[in-house]
């Protein structure tokens, strides 16, 4: 069966495109989360997020937008039962100096502080809790202000703790935060992990082995009192959460250099005891060098050991297309949508979503692919982007569905894999 | 003489000769030096030469004997040199007659001699070989403790080797200068802290039963590359002779079984190939992979990938040690690549693998000879599989592959 309607791949594999949006012209798309047959989209430029109706994903259709405060940034955001979070951060990609990415990922002095503390603070700083039991209309019930820069991404699957990436003035980038969620109207912080060296409130230094990078937590998910952090380059950061005041280190494997970081998520396979990394390419024409997607035997908790990579995409010359080539971001394995230990699903920018099979974890290996086509035009304002696919996100519905957002403006493409 | 056939043999494997080493079949550590082999024996007490000038025509010309009670199984040679081990007969003692108790046990007590005298050689025998079939003892020397395991010497003032010293808890890398090769002089020692229970030191190792010692180094650009059995991966910096000083300490046992016994740099594309030995039977030290490590940060070395396990047959099945024993080390002398890595694999023979993806090695070639037609491991139980020991290969990718039992073959690998 073939549709006229929907975007046509420039590459699948046992995967097709049934479904597409434009997002009302919102184009630009990260994180996203599906609950009920609503999507929900954090935006990129868009300043805000957007609620897409998918109960029919053949026929997506966006059906509220919310704003946020002036100069916030909401890119990111977590969906369980009626709540979502939303992080609101300084909107970093309006900040003149950030038209060039390298300033955002690769820092002077690995240092990531200078936009804690202005003079005084003209966005919004902490996380945006909505109630979302009429789900194409949410509804802000509470806040979490923070003084600094704000929240990067969050980790809620339900019950009273919350776990997110914040970057609070006195730090030298984003650290781990444990929230309690007790009164959703009233999330406090509880307790705070950092790297030894990123207090520098407290006078501590940093000793990156790295020039020029980003020491600073991404995201955790957290399994069992285990958060797994993936701390950009710094990388993997493992730490013990049970006592939420109190979070505690286990361990810290760094492989950047030689390799070169951008660690972006860490992903428990609690059942296989494995864990799947990956470290995300931010620089154009792989610039920042070969980011893998890692697979670590993870039977002691103390000590993840990588035992392979997986293949990157090999169908023709992603370097030559421009843009970003490499890995962004895996499926989570949410509670409540897809759920597996031997498909994982990637989007890998340039290079669209990709599904390995990690049956054997020693080889994984590519079974599937979808390369959505380039957008027409970026949404992205930054000058001299080139106009290529930038899958940012993607979200595995528990009926095998792929939301895949993008972050250039290519819109939310809805894929079924066939494997 | 018809040629043994293998069990299994890939196309481009091909079986050029075979030697029972006069009935010493039993052979660990082998040098091909000058048309000559030198075989260490780990149950014969001595070592052996072959005429390999013919290949498809081995001849055992020479069998030099070691002094009484004492391990010779592992050897090197370079130049007009050869270097032999002079080690307490471990395998002769009755406690390892359950390679449990070796493998898995402390091993400190052998250093010390039982009664008072020490009844075994102790050291570095240094033989002449300026005439190949004709080794001539020219120097030793004596350390006190167990002894000597493996050497590494490519020539010049310079060996390296593991070696269990009085005080030590196992075998710790010694420097050796070869200035005077009569009187070779240990120069530096380097223990892994814990390791010096002379001087109070307690370990603290991640295993309970294991073997925390330096199986031996490779050595380059001045930094030695150490396996450390059950503590993994150790890289020092021996640039000063006298005080080696560690880089790096890398240990995946657990999760992993540990039994690291090669670590092989290939510095041209700075990666690092690390063999964990399997020591029991039936993979009950777990799975033991043959590891890849990107090498471009030598205080940093991370493992990117496995080599995949032979798979042409249920090897756990045939019994005995299923897994990786040693790898070729792309000695000066004998054939150097850094795309093709020769392995033996115990019970599953000899295998070849291409790392030119080293996030994907793939084997290549494999050759598995037949089961032992002589037993000569004294040890109760054994079961009598093949146990393909070390492997050898020369310029020309003739492969030399010893056995704890079956003789020697050599078998040509054709690409």
């Amino acid at each position: 069966m073939s549709r006229t309607d929907v975007p046509k791949p420039s590459y699948a594999q046992k995967m097709r495109i049934i479904g597409h949006t434009d997002q009302n012209g919102r184009g630009d798309g990260q994180q996203i989360m599906v609950r009920n047959g609503y999507a929900y989209i954090g935006h990129v430029c868009s300043r805000g997020f957007s609620v897409v109706d998918v109960r029919d994903p053949t026929k997506p259709k966006t059906v509220n937008y919310v704003a946020n405060p002036p100069n916030t940034w909401s890119l990111h955001l977590q969906v369980h039962d009626d709540l979502l979070l939303l992080v609101h951060g300084r909107d970093m990609f309006s900040q003149p100096e950030m038209a060039d990415e390298r300033n955002y990922y690769k820092p002077k002095a690995g240092r990531h502080d200078a936009h804690a503390t202005p003079k005084t603070r003209n966005w919004s700083a902490g996380m945006a809790v909505f109630d979302i039991s009429k789900p194409a209309e949410p509804r802000q019930i509470g806040f979490m202000p923070v003084e600094g820069t704000g929240l990067h991404r969050i980790w809620y699957t339900g019950g009273r703790w919350a776990y997110a990436s914040a970057m609070i003035e006195g730090f030298t980038d984003y650290i781990l935060v444990t929230i309690d969620m007790k009164d959703p109207a009233k999330p406090e912080i509880v307790g705070r992990y950092w790297l030894p060296g990123m207090n520098a409130a407290a006078g501590e230094t940093g000793d990156w082995p790295l020039p020029q990078g980003r020491y600073g937590l991404h995201h955790a998910v957290v399994h069992d009192d285990i958060a797994y952090c993936a701390w950009r380059d710094g990388c993997l950061v493992v730490v013990d959460v049970k006592d939420k005041a109190n979070p505690k280190l286990l361990v810290h494997k760094n492989w950047s250099p030689p390799f070169g970081g951008g660690t972006h998520n860490c992903l428990p396979l609690p059942e296989r005891n494995l864990l799947v990394v990956l470290d995300e390419a931010v620089l154009d024409e792989m610039a920042d060098g070969f980011k893998p997607i890692w697979m670590f035997d993870n039977q002691v908790k103390a000590n993840p050991v990588s035992v392979s990579t997986f293949p990157p995409p090999s169908d023709r010359n992603y370097v030559a297309v421009g843009g970003h080539f490499g890995p962004h971001n895996i499926h989570e394995n949410r509670p409540g949508s897809f759920q597996s230990e031997t498909l994982i699903f990637s989007t890998w920018q340039n290079a669209g979503v990709r599904v390995h099979d990690i049956s054997d974890p020693l080889r994984p290996v590519e079974v599937g692919a979808c390369v959505p086509p380039a957008p027409k035009k970026l949404v992205d304002p930054r000058p001299n982007r080139p106009v290529v696919l930038h899958s940012a996100d993607v979200f595995v519905d528990r009926n095998g569905l792929c939301y895949c957002t993008d972050w250039s403006g290519a819109g939310l493409h809805i894929m079924e894999y066939s494997g | 003489m018809a040629l043994p056939k293998p069990d299994y043999a890939t196309k481009n494997m091909k079986l050029v000769g075979y030697s029972d080493q006069d009935g010493r079949c039993d052979g660990v550590q082998i040098m091909v030096h000058r048309g000559y082999a030198y075989i260490g024996h780990i149950f014969s007490k001595g070592f052996s030469v072959v005429d390999v000038r013919d290949p498809k025509k081995p001849k055992t010309v020479k069998y030099v004997a070691a002094p009484p009670n004492t391990w010779t199984l592992h050897l090197q040679a370079y130049g007009d040199l050869l270097l032999v081990v002079h080690n307490k007969d471990m395998f002769a003692q009755p406690e390892l007659a359950d390679e449990k108790n070796y493998y898995k046990g402390s091993v400190d007590h052998h250093a010390e001699p039982q009664g008072g005298e020490r009844d075994w050689s102790a050291g570095m025998a240094v033989y002449d070989i300026s005439k190949g079939d004709d080794p001539k003892q020219i120097g030793y020397m004596p350390v006190e403790g167990t002894g000597l395991h493996r050497i590494w010497y490519v020539g010049g003032r310079w060996a390296y080797a593991s070696a269990l010293l009085n005080g030590f808890t196992d075998y710790v890398l010694i420097t050796i200068d070869m200035e005077d090769p009569r009187k070779p002089v240990l120069t530096g020692k380097y223990w892994l802290p814990g390791m010096n229970a002379a001087a109070g030191e307690k370990p603290n190792w991640p295993t309970k039963n294991g073997r925390f010692g330096l199986h031996h180094a490779i050595i380059r650009d001045d930094i030695a590359y150490c396996s450390w059995r059950d503590a993994c991966l150790a890289v020092v910096d021996v640039k000063d002779k006298a005080n080696p000083k560690l880089i790096t300490h890398k240990v995946w046992a657990p999760p992993f079984g540990g039994g690291t016994h090669n670590a092989l740099p290939l510095p041209d594309r700075d990666l690092l190939v690390v063999v964990d030995e399997t020591v029991l039977d039936n993979q009950e030290d777990g799975f033991k992979p043959i590891w890849m490590f990107d090498n471009q940060v030598k205080s940093n070395p991370i493992s990117i990938a496995t080599f995949p396990a032979p798979s042409d047959k249920d090897y756990l099945k045939v019994g005995g040690h299923f897994g990786p024993h040693n790898i070729y080390e792309n000695r000066p002398d004998g054939l150097v690549s850094s795309e093709t890595i020769f392995a033996t694999y115990q019970n599953a023979g000899l295998r070849v693998y291409d790392i030119r993806d080293q996030f994907r090695p793939n084997e290549v070639a494999a050759f598995v000879p037949p089961p032992p037609a002589k037993w000569v491991d004294p040890r109760p139980n054994r079961p009598i599989v093949l146990h393909s020991a070390d492997v050898f290969v020369d310029k020309n990718a003739l492969c030399y592959v010893t056995d704890f039992s079956a003789g020697l073959y050599i078998v040509e690998y054709k690409g």
